[in-house]
Parts: C-alpha cells; structure tokens; sequence
C-alpha cells in the first residue's frame, strides 16, 4: 500500500480527543502512523513538502471510530457482504475498527475457521477487522467452542450472536472458562422460548399486526441470568445490543455493585420505534426489536448518564431475498455502518449528548471494552481517524451504499453530520470526494 | 381501493357504503334478478386458499357465480420460505393467465399484504394468519344492522381465543368504529399483549360481561390451544368460556359465531339452536356481502348502484 509510506498533510482540522477540547490544527502522516500534529498559526508549513495535501476546513478530527458490533457475513453469505465489501462499508461510516461476529457459515468456533477469516482480513480489509469467536460449537450452546485456540488466533472476544445460549448450566461453564483467558462474553440476551415472532416487539402493535413478537421480557430473563451468573465467576460481561427499559435496570443496579458488566446499544434503538415495522415493514424487522417510546427513552437517558458504555452498528446486510419477504419469513438485521454516525449525531443535536459522550461512545469506551489500545489523535499514535462534516445535511441514500447490501429502514431519512474521509493506519480508506 | 387487505384501512363512509350496496345485493338475489348473472361475465375469480376453510372459500364461489364470474379454486399446503416463494410465482402465473381478481387465505399475518405489493390484480384478504378477516367482520356488521336498529349504544363483548382470532381484529377495527362499547373476554393467556391499550374493556368473567350485552360474539377454540399451554383442557376452557344456558344475559342479545363451531366446546349446542342465535343469518349474509366487495373490484357499473339509506349507524 502507497499510502504508508506517503507523507500527508491533513490541514485546517479542528481536532477532538474525547475528554480534551477542540483545537485547530493539521496533521502530519507518516508511515502509518501520526508524524506530527501542529496547532495552527504555530508555524507555516510549504505544501509541496507533502505528497499529499488535504484540506480539512469546516472538518472535524475524531479517532476512527470502533464498532463492537457487525456481521460481515463471509464465510457463507457472500451474497450479502464480505469481508472486503462490509470494511468498505465501514470505513464510509466512519469505522477504522470493527469486530464481526461468528454466525457464519461454518461458524467460527474452530481455529481454522478463525484462520481463514485472518486470511481473508489481510488481504482484503481496508480497516483493522477482529474476529469474535464462537462460545459454543455451532452456535448451538451445547458444546464449548474452541476458545483458547480460537484466541491463539486472534479473536478478541466470544459469542454466540445472533443465538441466545438457553441453557443456564452451560452459560455458567462459559462465563467460567472465559476468565482463563480474561476475555469478554458478548451476550444476545434474547430468551428463545419467549420469542414468537422474531425481529417485532411484543405489545398492542404487533398484536394488531397478528404477530405474538419477543417481548422485553425475553431480553430482561436473560440479562438478569446472566449478570448473576457473571457476578458469581467475576467474568466479563457486555450485554449486546441492549433495547429495553427493564434490561437497564438491571445492569445499572449491577454495575452500582460492581459486577463486571458493559453493554452497547444500536443506533436503530436509539432512533426508530416500533412504528417502523407496522405494515409488515420488513426493514425494520431486527432482532431484538425496535420497542416503545418509552424504552427508547430509557435508552437514551442510559446512554447520557453511562449505564450504556458504547454504541454498535450490529450492522447486517442481508441480500434482497432475505428481506423482501413476507414479515415472518424475513430475516432481522438491518445494515448499519453507513447510517450510524448520522443518527447517533442526531441525539447530540436534540442535546440528548455531547458530542464528547458521543465520539467517546464511538471511540474510547468500545475500546475499554474490547481491551483494544486506547484511541487517541497523538503522536507515533497509528493513524485512524475520521474526518467528519457535522453541519452537512443530507439525505440517507441506500443505492449509495459500499455495503452490498442495502437493507435500512432509514433510506430517505434526512439527516446531518457526514463522513468526509477516513484513514486507517494513514491509508485513506474512504474518501467522499 | 385498490384492495381489501384489512377493516383498519377502512374509514367509516366506505363501510357505510359497502354494507348499503351489500343489502342492495341481498334484494336483488332475493329478486332473482335476472341481471346479476351477467354483470361479472367475463371475469375469473381465483380463490387462493393456502389453509383449509370451506365456508368462506365456497361463499366467495358462490358469490362470483351468482354475478356471473368464473371461478376457479387454488388450494394448497401452507408455506415455508421456499414455498413462500412459490405462491408469489402462483400468484403472477395465474395473473398472467389473465385472473381479475384475487381471494386469498394464507396462515401467516401480512401475507396478502406482501404479495399484493407484486400484483396488478386485485387482493380480497379472506384471512391471514391471527391479522384480519374483513369480509367476516363486514358480513357480521351487516348482520347486527339487520337485527339491531340503533348501533351508537349497543355493547358487544367478543368473547373465546382472541390471541389467534383474526375475526376479533377485524371486528375490533370494525365494531369500534360504531358501537359504544366492545368487551374482549377471555382468560389471561389467551388476550394478546397490550389489547389492555386499546379503546376496548378486558375481561376475564364471563357472566360479568355478558349480564347486559347486546351482541355475545363466541369464536372458535382451536383445539391444539391446550397443547401449547395457554389453556391446561378443553375442559377447563369450557368451565370459565363457554356460553351456555347457565349464564344470565338479555333475552334480546344476540348469539354470533363465525363458524365452524365446535360443538359444545365454545358455546352449547342449545343456544347455537335458540332464538338468538344468528349464526346462519351471518352464514346467509356472508354471499350478497361478498358478492358486493367483488362487484366493487370488478363491475364497471358499481358505481351507478343505487342504494337506501341505513337508518342504524346514526339512531
């Protein structure tokens, strides 16, 4: 890659380390990594030093953003996104990190599997990408996967996304095992015996639709378990996802007591409710559901006050087939990179954050959680950032999307605060020019 | 309208309007005019039924035949998602091959809703899944203005399965629209989720609700209810829903069901006999309704229609 070894000059930027102020300044890329950053007027600098020279005036600086949360769906579902296509995806939304799930196809519960995802992110991811591995074989909950050897590989945390593990015997040998390796368990707290309709919130709304949908109870059972469980093996938890009001109060009431417990939420959550799939929107069909306005708001409180720590895509692209179906046979998820700065960014607009809980949300606290290096626009730092117009408004445009697929329920939506560049370890990796 | 997927689409001037052209079609097939049969001559109904069902699939035969349509049956095993994908090719060969107009049974929610998106035809929903079954709650509206003559006060309590009841949805959007008070009985695990939100009474005693209804609608059990737990016995159900001669209710409410009832379980067979009960007059009027929701999708002439005035919605 040319890019690592070019010098660039990123200038006019006002730059954001989340906890610190804003300042202007530019930035000197080198080698992949942060040369130098100069606080403006301090000294001229000659473009023609740099091979590069970009303009960041009217752009803010963030350290590239990180998501806990995404399916890249390969191996299996290359239809749908690959590891290539979904890191362009993300890097248009912003990301310089993500992690994706193991519901592939195979699963990544074995070494090899995780190998050949290695494989594939060396060649063809544009952004760093980490594999989570498998809690159990298959998915199924039954069998522990290959975890140490998984790690040996390089995954960064297990789960059985996408699945919920039902059996309260196996999650607490899981949660056991995990601390030999003191890595998170990422939890889909969604009871499956409580789930009728997935992907449609239990409630007036979906009763008139006919549909029975998963209640917030089957969310708030599983949380509650696993919590317990987590206390008792001192593991650690991180809660996916997280969607309802009654989840929250249990992981504040656990957190207040110390239990090692994080957990995300979903720009979708944050944003849309449940109205979004009454005609049998399939588009909004996610699991767990989009709730009630009071659950939203619960979220969004949440995410001010800190019981919620991070913010993830839990970006899934499906192909059209899988969606353009009727409700109950349709697949959940909804593709979510490319949308999720813009709406998160909304909620500091209605000054329900800062823009510091914001990017800290994005950047910081994911890291905290993974144990990832923590981010920051430094010197000799590698270069990820992201470069962000936060008074462009524009419309959301799904054709437009890198992703290969184009499942969201927000095509249309008006929104403000677009991605201009992204680089990851000094490669501009997107780019909307 | 482009189709009949649901009541909750419906405003209150259209099922003013479709109940008025319904007792203008009961008139003339009483008449035996001779016209009727020859307003649909060239048009093909296709009664796509994906779940078994006999009365409402041959009230809608019977009704296209009596406007002179052809009609021809489709009938098939419920779907999964490869099958899923094969009534949408059903549905485009037989639009291809020329069908006016679709009646369509599916057992999931939002079926018709989905294909009809695909469809330059017609849909009429005759029932998807536990969502909607507008004809059915059209046909018993009909009915109760038949009998009744002043809806604004009447008080119906829907009582048995609400949970799977499409005829309780439709009848919900539908009733609510005119009557000043609809009741839901049943017991707990068979209300669905937030019912309680709605502008409808919920109630888990029988004989409470009923003591001053007009209008006692019973649905159907099914039967693999207990197997799934929301009831321990058909026994049990029998003990706190059924409607029976030991409960006290007026002498003028009426008994409705929209059958097949099973005999004994929701309602006893002595009252499906009496007097108040008019179940064969919905049996009865489900054809010139059906037969009016058809002629609006297909008769060029529909509009000219001439219709009287309904006295009962306004008291």
């Amino acid at each position: 890659m040319t890019g690592r070894k070019m010098v660039t000059l990123i200038k006019n930027l006002k730059i954001f380390n989340p906890g610190h102020k804003i300042f202007e300044g530019s930035i000197v890329l080198k080698e992949g990594k942060i040369a130098d950053i100069i606080k403006n007027k301090s000294q001229k600098w000659d473009d023609s030093h740099f091979e590069k020279v970009i303009d960041g005036k009217g752009l803010h600086c963030f350290p590239g953003f990180i998501d806990l949360h995404s399916h890249l769906r390969e191996p299996g579902f290359e239809e749908c996104e690959t590891i290539e296509s979904g890191s362009k995806s993300a890097a248009a939304g912003g990301f310089t990190t993500v992690c994706c799930m193991p519901n592939t196809n195979p699963v990544n519960d074995h070494p090899r599997v995780t190998h050949l995802i290695q494989e594939k992110i060396q060649n063809h991811a544009v952004i760093k990408v980490f594999p989570i591995g498998a809690i159990s074989e298959g998915l199924e909950g039954k069998k522990l996967a290959h975890i140490g050897l998984c790690i040996e590989e390089g995954i960064v945390a297990i789960s059985d996304d996408g699945r919920c593990v039902t059996s309260t015997a196996f999650m607490q040998k899981a949660l056991a095992y995990s601390r030999q390796f003191e890595i998170p368990v990422v939890v889909h707290a969604e009871d499956p015996e409580l789930v009728y309709d997935a992907g449609i919130h239990t409630g007036r709304r979906a009763s008139l639709l006919g549909l029975k949908g998963s209640p917030a109870l089957a969310e708030e059972v599983i949380v509650s378990r696993d919590i317990i469980l987590a206390e008792r093996s001192r593991a650690k938890l991180h809660i996916a996802h997280v969607s309802s009001w009654q989840a929250l109060k249990h992981i504040e009431r656990a957190k207040d007591r110390g239990v090692s417990v994080t957990c995300e939420v979903c720009p979708h959550h944050l944003v849309l409710t449940e109205k979004a799939a009454d005609d049998f929107n399939t588009l909004a069909k996610v699991a767990p559901p989009l709730r009630t306005e009071k659950h939203q708001i619960a979220l969004r409180k949440a995410l001010k006050d800190g019981v919620i720590d991070a913010i993830a895509t839990d970006h899934a692209p499906w192909a059209e087939k899988y969606k353009d179906l009727p409700f109950q046979e349709a697949a959940c998820g909804i593709a979510g990179f490319e949308t999720a700065f813009a709406l998160s960014y909304s909620l500091v607009l209605k000054k329900v954050i800062s823009l510091d809980q914001l990017i800290s949300k994005l950047t910081v606290e994911p890291a905290r959680i993974f144990g990832f290096k923590k981010p920051e626009i430094k010197k000799a730092q590698s270069a990820d950032l992201t470069l962000v117009n936060l008074s462009q408004k524009y419309q959301i445009d799904s054709q437009q999307f890198l992703s290969k697929s184009r499942n969201t329920p927000f095509h249309g939506m008006k929104v403000q605060g677009k991605i201009k560049y992204t680089f990851c370890r000094g490669a501009l990796v997107y780019g909307d020019i | 309208m482009k189709h009949l997927l649901g009541v909750k689409e419906l405003d209150t001037a259209t099922i003013k309007s479709i109940l008025k052209e319904a007792f203008y079609f009961k008139k003339q097939v009483e008449k035996k005019d001779p016209k009727l049969s020859t307003l649909l001559k060239n048009d093909v109904v296709a009664n796509v039924f994906f779940e078994p069902s006999t009365r409402t699939r041959v009230s809608f035969e019977i009704a296209a035949k009596k406007l002179g349509a052809s009609v021809i049956n489709v009938l098939a095993e419920s779907s999964s998602i490869v099958k899923g994908e094969t009534i949408f090719d059903t549905l485009l060969n037989l639009e291809a091959m020329g069908v006016d107009l679709f009646i369509l049974r599916h057992n999931q929610s939002g079926m018709p809703h989905y294909l009809s998106k695909y469809l330059k035809t017609p849909v009429i929903n005759a029932g998807d899944g536990s969502h909607e079954h507008p004809t059915q709650a059209l046909l018993d509206l009909m009915t109760i203005v038949e009998y009744k003559k002043n809806l604004k006060n009447l008080k119906v309590v829907i009582v048995g399965d609400i949970l799977h009841s499409r005829v309780a949805r439709s009848n919900i959007f539908c009733l609510s629209k005119f009557v000043s008070q609809v009741t839901l009985c049943s017991l707990p695990t068979l209300i669905p989720k937030g019912f309680s939100e709605l502008d409808v009474s919920i109630s888990y005693n029988l004989q409470e609700s009923v003591k001053d209804a007009d209008i006692i609608m019973v649905l159907r059990l099914q039967k693999e209810r207990h197997e799934q737990n929301d009831i321990p016995s058909i026994k049990e159900y029998i003990k706190y829903c059924q409607l029976n001669e030991k409960l006290k209710f007026p002498k003028d409410a009426l008994i409705m069901h929209p059958g097949p009832v099973n005999r004994n379980v929701e309602m006893s067979d002595g009252l499906y006999h009496s007097s108040q009960s008019v179940v064969l007059s919905q049996v009865r009027n489900g054809l010139p309704m059906r037969m009016a929701l058809i002629s609006r999708f297909l008769n060029k002439d529909h509009k000219k229609i001439k219709t009287k005035k309904l006295t009962a919605y306004d008291g």
